[in-house]
């Protein structure tokens, strides 16, 4: 049995409202906070149910752009129309995936530049569990590089947040986008359709495929890599 | 017994000793993986899938690995956090409206 403990997912609070939301939030082109003309906002208030979410922001806004530049006026051009449009969030609903809505439509509107096409690979051949039968394969061969028997292991001590960035930008953007907010950030399937702005089916197919280019992308950073140094026997 | 070094099953195949319409066959089972791992199923289905991890060993083996590289990828990458001068001055442009 495996244990349950895969990723915590709180409570599925309630939708945010998002009808409309993309047209309200680009209609600004100025964002002083100081213009308001509705109810002032009280900035504890939005800070206490935003803050919590600035982490993650940031690290999408990374993958989203690709430099920490780019990430950090992004991540602001969010959080000041979140603040801007306070009024249209309805406390206590979900305001992690209200967030991801917002940076999603500014960077869709703003900051996209190219869009990456990834290599044309028949999705429909996609070898199930890729990267443990390739793992598996190395540790029965004769030239074992990873210097151990059990791919868990190799994925516990050679995976590092270099090899996952540069593995994740290879995928094509619409499957990056998806295995990101599903792995990286806990949102259910049914907030990465809110998000995304896509049908759930979809969510559910891009995840499938996502995840299996990301291990064949996996397979090839860990591959290359120096072996380990030996240790001490 | 199906297994081959590919570990592939054809279609209606199950594993030794299973009853094949109490139990989901390995397909079946690997064609849920992700929304296994990722908490996405009924109850209902989510035993279904344990029923069956709990009477295939390599089925097993292969979903207990998906789910360390993707509980690994998360840890690791949730170690990123926002510079601490972005939170400052977001803090800043919001309180002095």
């Amino acid at each position: 049995m495996i244990d349950e403990d895969i990723s915590e997912k709180p409570e599925l609070q309630s939708q945010p409202d998002i009808e409309n939301l993309d047209a309200v939030i680009l209609s600004v082109d100025t964002l002083e906070p100081s213009e308001q003309s509705h109810p002032p906002v009280d900035p504890k208030v939005f800070e206490s149910e935003m803050n919590p979410h600035l982490d993650a922001l940031y690290r999408n806004a990374m993958r989203l752009t690709g430099n920490s530049n780019d990430a950090e006026d992004l991540v602001q051009d969010t959080y000041l129309r979140a603040y801007r449009f306070f009024h249209q969030y309805q406390p206590g609903t979900n305001a992690k995936a209200w967030l991801f809505r917002i940076m999603n439509t500014v960077f869709l509107n703003d900051y996209r530049k190219r869009s990456r096409k990834g290599d044309q690979l028949s999705y429909d051949e996609l070898e199930d569990f890729y990267l443990y039968n390739r793992l598996n394969e190395e540790s029965l061969s004769t030239d074992q590089s990873f210097n151990t028997s059990n791919p868990e292991d190799v994925i516990v001590s050679r995976l590092g947040i270099e090899e996952i960035e540069s593995a994740i930008r290879t995928l094509p953007v619409e499957f990056g986008e998806t295995v990101a907010l599903a792995t990286l950030e806990d949102l259910s399937y049914q907030e990465i359709s809110d998000v995304l702005n896509i049908p759930i089916g979809t969510v559910r197919s891009r995840l499938s495929r996502g995840r299996k280019i990301l291990q064949r992308s996996l397979w090839q950073v860990l591959g290359v890599k120096e072996p380990v140094e030996e240790k001490a026997k | 017994m199906a297994y081959d070094d590919n570990y592939s099953l054809g279609v209606g195949e199950t594993t030794p000793d299973s009853v094949s319409f109490d139990y989901y066959s390995c397909e079946e089972s690997i064609r849920l993986l992700n929304e296994y791992l990722d908490h996405e199923l009924s109850p209902n289905e989510r035993a279904d899938v344990a029923k069956h991890l709990d009477i295939c060993q390599p089925c097993l083996e292969r979903f207990r690995f998906e789910q360390t590289l993707l509980i690994s990828i998360k840890t690791r990458m949730q170690t990123i956090h926002a510079p601490i001068e972005l939170k400052s001055r977001l803090s800043t442009l919001i309180n002095q409206g």
